[in-house]
């Protein structure tokens, strides 16, 4: 059986359904992010992993012990909170202590790990302040520090880095990965940010409405998303309605708009309506190009090391592209005719 | 404008402790009654208060009924106050506007009520009968202490403890505990000096044994005018300013912070 596992999970509150019989399997060692937006009920699904958020149905396995009954003080695991709740009345170090001491931990042993962790998250000259003497990515440290050092079974982050301004926090991402790859923990990250998400996991849950909207790689849920809302939360996307249909020993997609483009026949979904297309798939070329569609430039966006464009095609799709900013390349004006194209297999089939 | 605001300010603060500067002078003046500004200096009213056997007496009665009520309305106060700052049950305004009701009440209609229950049930005249209604008419102040304190409290911390294996009595009295201690105290200082004070209800319950110090006082003035009641008087402000003052700060900048 996996590490840790999720059975029917189910959590109600009087006739809402906040997270509806959820399944999954994380393995040991894993760093899995649960993603969605607000009010998706990841943050109700880490409450109940962690137990203080009582489960209307199902199971939570963690090391093939059913834990779900248990309080929430004999799960061993560590949860890393939004605001750190870190103990204002007590140092870094007595943070630290607190949870061993918790645990009975004899002096020599609790000196050892506190050590030990303080090493792990690079904070051993700040042991003798207080919370509000320490930046918030030293109290975010202090907090890992302070699960690590029970040596948890599970690692539980709620948006941590989402108190941290947004230089600090890509680095406080590298550092959570590092030290929980040093350790091995298995971890199990909540987040509304796709980005912290892409960055970070290994596997990344997408929830919607308290369900499970896809699980894959980071890669697999940006280049194949299973549905729309997948596609449409994660990154931009161009979005197609219409219909596969067999043309020769092809096949081709009919928009509504009457746009049609070939489609790769492996990928083909023939009960498909909906398509996506990524923005940055997409690339200009010269007019008369086969298989490509003429337009008109209207907008343009400078995103830094890339170009956004809009650009309105003769059959009056709006189509998103992204193209990256070449040496001795000038880029596209507003107004300019243009054609574009993509490749077959860059269209994505999205689940109605 | 603002001069003019300083000086109104100035003759408020006067008036104010006028009353209080004139008691203090009396107290050492060597007349047989209470002349101001006095006459000589002398400390035999104090020695008068500490040599008259009723008046050590009362003190003592005085200083065991606070103690008892305060201790018992400090730890119903607190843990009233900590389970009404949490429960988000739709009885709570009812049950806060229940429990702050003695404060409201009119101090002589909640007396005769006592000493109509209590006679039945025969605890007027008697020592836990007075310390029962002392912690009746203080613990509204320690609830609305703790509470302002308890508001400011972060419930994630408790979480946390329990999350690094705490059992309750452990984030109780490391956690919780020691981050409302400000308002528990406050509201200990708070409910000693109501319960020191109170004479309306303490005269309907109490018997010619169980003279508290207000009592006593009070009858004190009604034969005698010597300045032994000063004295006493100005014993009891030093107290206040120990440690009256710095409990009313508190109060006041919990008030402030709109933290209620």
């Amino acid at each position: 059986m996996a590490y840790l596992v999720l059975r029917n999970l189910t959590k109600t509150y009087g006739h809402t359904a906040v997270v509806h019989g959820l399944d999954l399997s994380v393995d040991a060692g894993e760093f899995v992010s649960l993603l969605g937006p607000s009010g998706c009920g990841k943050t109700t699904i880490l409450r109940m992993i962690a137990g203080f958020v009582t489960a209307t149905a199902g199971e939570v396995w963690i090391k093939d012990r059913n834990v779900t009954q248990l309080p929430p003080n004999r799960r061993n695991v560590g949860l890393v909170f939004q605001n750190y709740a870190l103990f204002p009345h007590m140092t870094a170090r007595a943070n630290i202590e607190f949870g061993l001491k918790s645990h009975h931990v004899n002096a020599a042993d609790m000196s050892e790990r506190v050590g030990t962790v303080l090493g792990l998250v690079g904070l051993s000259s700040y042991v003798n302040r207080y919370p509000r003497e320490l930046s918030g990515g030293q109290q975010q440290r202090v907090a890992l520090a302070r699960v690590l050092a029970l040596k948890p079974d599970l690692l539980l982050f709620d948006e941590p880095l989402s108190n941290l301004d947004a230089k600090l926090r890509v680095q406080m991402r590298q550092e959570i990965r590092r030290v929980q790859r040093e350790v091995g923990v298995t971890a199990l990250f909540v987040t509304h940010d796709q980005e912290e998400a892409m960055t970070m996991a290994d596997r990344i849950v997408v929830l919607e409405h308290g369900r499970i909207g896809q699980v894959g790689s980071p890669a697999e849920v940006y280049d194949r998303p299973r549905t729309r809302f997948v596609a449409d939360f994660i990154g931009t996307s161009n979005f197609f309605e219409g219909g596969v249909m067999p043309a020769g020993n092809c096949h081709i997609f009919r928009c509504n708009s009457g746009l049609e483009f070939e489609v790769d026949s492996k990928l083909a979904d023939l009960n498909a309506s909906t398509v996506s297309v990524r923005p940055e798939k997409i690339e200009f070329v010269s007019p008369g190009t086969p298989r490509s569609f003429p337009g008109v430039v209207q907008e343009v966006t400078q995103l830094g090391p890339t170009v956004e464009y809009l650009v309105i095609l003769d059959s009056g799709d709006r189509v998103v592209m992204e193209e990256q900013k070449r040496p001795r390349t000038a880029h596209r004006q507003v107004g300019d005719a243009v054609s574009i194209t993509w490749h077959s297999t860059d269209t994505v089939f999205l689940q109605s | 404008m603002k001069r003019a605001l300083w000086l109104l300010n100035g003759l408020v603060l006067l008036y104010l402790l006028a009353p209080i500067i004139v008691v203090i002078a009396t107290s050492f003046g060597t007349t047989a009654y209470p002349v101001f500004p006095p006459q000589g200096f002398t400390l035999k009213w104090f020695v008068n208060f500490w040599s008259t056997p009723e008046l050590r007496e009362s003190l003592r009665i005085s200083a065991a009924i606070s103690t008892t009520s305060t201790t018992l309305a400090t730890v119903i106060g607190t843990f009233s106050a900590l389970a009404l700052a949490r429960t988000r049950l739709r009885g709570k305004t009812v049950l806060s506007a229940v429990l702050l009701s003695p404060i409201l009440f009119p101090a002589i209609v909640l007396a005769l009520a006592l000493l109509i229950a209590f006679q039945r049930v025969g605890l007027a005249q008697t020592f836990p009968g007075l310390v029962l209604a002392h912690v009746l008419l203080t613990t509204p102040f320690v609830v609305r202490l703790v509470m302002a304190s308890a508001a400011e409290f972060d419930p994630s911390l408790e979480e946390a403890a329990q999350n690094l294996g705490a059992g309750w009595w452990r984030i109780f009295a490391r956690i919780t505990l020691p981050l409302i201690l400000p308002g528990i105290l406050a509201g200990a200082v708070f409910a000693f000096i109501m319960s020191f004070d109170e004479l309306v209800v303490t005269l309907l319950l109490s018997g010619p044994a169980l003279q508290t110090l207000p009592i006593r006082i009070f009858n004190y003035v009604q034969y005698s005018s010597d300045p032994t009641i000063s004295a006493i008087s100005t014993c009891l402000i030093v107290a206040w300013l120990i440690v009256g003052i710095p409990a009313y700060a508190r109060l006041m900048s919990v008030r402030h912070q709109g933290g209620a």
